[in-house]
């Protein structure tokens, strides 16, 4: 009720009236209790503006029932969580030094409480007070924290020992945030705003053991679902490798020399599991060696007689393969590995899933390390895996179908792995891809045909979900076809997709992916696609009217793009219908936000596609862009600045095909664009304004430099040029293309130089 | 921190996979636009796909 009406200021002597409940020495236990818990309730559902300016009444009566001359221990539960519930709303407080004595004083007597729930609650305290409020931490850390937390983590009772690992999981984030925020204060040579007081890097001696034994103490058969101390400690382990970089190598590495070969699984795990925690964070020059060092028994390892060590040695390789590749990408055990992970593959499907895992990133880098190698355009010739490619694809599409993929995610990681592997191969693969696409798109067929079959809403789901994936991998496919053997398949691949986008009944998820496929086919077949224009049409307009789905929408949105790039003119008797029905999108107010900066973008796509047949729209475009151009945001919301981006860097792409689409692509501008001269004082303030704005992206950097670039190709003949020129060389604009020449994008820098030379022409012309 | 347990940071998501449709059509759209420009100036270079 205190919820309901105390926003609307309809209970104003509430908290007065509850916090007099307290600190009345008349009062009962169970009244205080009650009232305390009332209090907690309230704090943590409520907006905590609307409790602000009442913090210290409610502080004061939350931190009299916590101290520890309060004889209930249910009056001080209830005051300790409720002090949890209102910790974001007491930064004053935490302000003032004499209050955070006082309040960090009686939260660390609530730790050493004889009551398990006091202690967890205490506890739960400090890791949400190290979480906001870590610049005051230091006078505390040292005299108490430090001991508090080094306990916890040593306690046989599970909820305290986890408070303790979250604890220093919730310093490291801190520090790494402050780290961040140091490296971008320098970029830009301001001094931060914050310092980390490098907590985790002092507490590294005394931490890293407590946590290595925790390691050691894993449940056999535990569920997925538990959260218990040594899964906290793993975390633990590896937020403090990403803190502390370097120093972690020297305290963890004995440990798992000692214990990788130990007789007890639980200590050969806990060595393997140390060993991927601390992979990302130190130099990956120091780590190399070691891991190569390691390789043979790591390599042993997936065989081990227990599930749990082969698991996270699986894991382990997937984060090797992710982030050091080069420790195994090397002739001396690439051979090896990749026979431990075939036939880890066929083994546990938590041990199969990181497998398929291990195999994505492998692809990446060794595709990445044999680009890196070769000049020229297009995938490298070959790359290390290419004589593996077969078998790991074949088993990875073996994997696909097994009868227990559901478990632990498997089917998904194995398709994924085998659209990695697709997305990066080699020329000398091409074969096995041509093939895989031959597969895959049988097995489109089968699941189509079994449609009609599909009963139950588990078995609706489990379908839905293997048409999405099955159309995904289509999509890696497609992607590698070349231009010559994409006519040959497109019937066919055409067809199960319209197939698909007719039987209802389906998630939006599925035709999204099929619509995403139909825009690679676009992209690979180009005019070719003219011929299922008109089967495909129908199902394009209910894409684009699909706003409650707006992922569908989104998806169709772009394939209009991809059709107007792919027929240019061609696309002319389809325009109104489809200007209309975007038009309309933009109009509706329900409609997700992402899709209306690219539904302007497409708008340029459309006139540069039908050039001077767009004047029809000119009017209502423009007229659009004009108000769209205006939007304000809440620059203090972060989201809002990236929407306003976008939305600016799409009306920049709308100005941009229209001129250019008006303007023609002959010798001679056609007449048409002078149709845009009204226009352009507003396209040229537009661009001022974003120049003048501190959060604009490098985005609309490059999209303002062509446009300025556009508008003197256009306009700069004798005609007009004396009159565009004092335009752009406004110094605001002439700002604008200095940051753009600097830009480390090579787009921007690009597209500013261009648009220089382009203002110089018409200098030197005029 | 459950979800930091033994994570696969990579793995590709629906999400993913329209992220990297929409980049790609930003990119045609850039390749597109540029080619404008270089029949209109002489002197620009498309790269990329767009010369196929």
């Amino acid at each position: 009720v205190a919820c309901a009406e105390l926003p609307h200021k309809l209970w104003p002597n509430l908290i007065e009236h509850l916090t007099g409940n307290i600190t009345n020495p008349e009062g009962t236990e169970m009244m205080r209790e009650a009232t305390l818990e009332t209090i907690g309730y309230i704090c943590q559902d409520i907006d905590p503006e609307l409790l602000q300016y009442q913090s210290n009444e409610i502080l004061t009566a939350i931190v009299h029932g916590m101290k520890k001359e309060e004889t209930s221990n249910h009056v001080r539960l209830a005051a300790t969580n409720a002090l949890l519930n209102s910790l974001e709303f007491t930064r004053q407080n935490f302000d003032r030094e004499s209050e955070r004595h006082f309040i960090m004083q009686v939260v660390c007597e609530a730790t050493q409480s004889t009551d398990t729930r006091i202690r967890v609650a205490a506890l739960q305290c400090l890791v949400k007070i190290m979480s906001l409020y870590y610049i005051y931490m230091e006078h505390y850390m040292g005299p108490a924290l430090f001991a508090i937390t080094m306990e916890a983590m040593k306690s046989d009772v599970d909820e305290i020992a986890l408070q303790g690992f979250e604890f220093w999981s919730t310093v490291c984030d801190e520090e790494v945030d402050l780290a961040i925020e140091l490296s971008e204060a320098a970029e830009q040579g301001k001094p931060p705003e914050n310092t980390s007081r490098f907590y985790a890097k002092g507490a590294l001696p005394y931490l890293i053991p407590i946590l290595l034994i925790t390691l050691t103490k894993q449940e056999e058969f535990e569920s997925d679902d538990e959260w218990n101390p040594c899964k906290a400690a793993g975390v633990c382990l590896m937020l403090m490798a990403t803190c502390c970089d370097d120093d972690i190598v020297a305290h963890v590495l004995p440990f798992v020399q000692e214990n990788i070969r130990n007789q007890d699984w639980r200590f050969r795990d806990a060595a393997v599991m140390a060993l991927g925690s601390i992979i990302e964070g130190p130099d990956p020059t120091k780590l190399k060696p070691l891991m190569e060092q390691a390789m043979p028994m790591l390599i042993e390892l997936m065989k081990d007689p227990s599930v749990v060590v082969r698991d996270t040695t699986a894991w382990m390789f997937g984060r090797v393969c992710e982030i050091l590749p080069d420790a195994v990408i090397n002739e001396q055990f690439l051979a090896q590995l990749l026979q431990a992970l075939i036939e880890g593959l066929q083994g546990e499907p938590r041990v199969a899933s990181n497998v398929c895992w291990a195999f994505s990133s492998l692809a990446e880098a060794a595709f990445e390390a044999a680009e890196a190698a070769t000049t020229g355009d297009g995938p490298p010739a070959t790359f290390c895996l290419s004589t593996y490619f077969q078998p790991i694809v074949n088993i990875l599409l073996q994997t696909t179908d097994r009868p227990d993929g559901n478990q632990h995610n498997l089917r998904n990681a194995a398709y994924e792995a085998l659209m990695e592997m697709v997305k990066n191969s080699p020329k000398d693969c091409y074969v096995i891809v041509q093939n895989t696409t031959m597969i895959i798109l049988e097995r489109l067929r089968k699941v189509l045909e079994m449609e009609s079959a599909v009963q139950s809403c588990n078995d609706r789901s489990q379908f839905n979900d293997l048409q999405s994936l099955l159309c995904a991998t289509l999509q890696s496919v497609l992607r590698k076809v070349t231009p010559e053997d994409a006519p040959k398949i497109s019937d066919q691949i055409m067809a199960a997709l319209l197939q698909m986008l007719s039987t209802g009944g389906k998630g939006g998820g599925v035709q999204e992916d099929a619509i995403l496929a139909v825009s690679i086919l676009i992209e690979v077949l180009g005019e070719g696609f003219e011929k299922y224009v008109e089967a495909f049409k129908p199902f394009l307009a209910l894409g684009l009217q699909n706003c409650a789905e707006y992922q569908v929408c989104l998806a169709s949105v772009g394939v209009v793009g991809d059709l107007s790039r792919a027929l240019g003119r061609k696309i002319l008797p389809l325009c109104d219908d489809l200007m209309q029905t975007l038009l309309s999108i933009l109009a509706n107010d329900s409609v997700h936000r992402q899709v209306k900066p690219q539904i302007l973008s497409v708008f340029g796509d459309i006139a540069l596609a039908i050039g001077p047949n767009f004047k029809t729209y000119l009017d209502v475009v423009l007229n659009t862009l004009q108000q769209a151009s205006q939007l304000q945001v809440d620059k203090s919301d972060y989201d809002m600045v990236d929407y306003l981006n976008e939305v600016r860097e799409g009306c920049l792409e709308a100005y941009t095909g229209i001129v250019q689409g008006l303007k023609g692509d002959g010798e001679q501008n056609n007449a048409d664009v002078c149709l845009l001269l009204p226009h352009v004082p507003h396209m040229i303030s537009f661009i001022e304004h974003i120049a003048l704005d501190e959060d604009k992206s490098d985005g609309n950097i490059a999209a303002c430099c062509g446009l300025i670039g556009d508008m003197c190709t256009a306009f700069g003949g004798q005609n007009f040029g004396g009159q565009i020129l004092p335009m752009v060389e406004k110094q605001s604009i002439q700002d604008l293309m200095t940051a753009g020449r600097r830009s480390k994008g090579h787009k921007t820098k690009t597209l500013a130089n261009w648009a220089t030379k382009e203002i110089r022409k018409l200098k030197n012309t005029s | 921190r459950f979800a930091q347990y033994k994570c696969k940071s990579s793995t590709p998501s629906q999400d993913k996979r329209r992220q990297r449709i929409l980049e790609s059509q930003k990119k045609r759209r850039f390749d597109f636009q540029g080619h404008v420009r270089n029949l209109a100036d002489g002197e620009w270079t498309v790269p990329g796909q767009w010369e196929q």
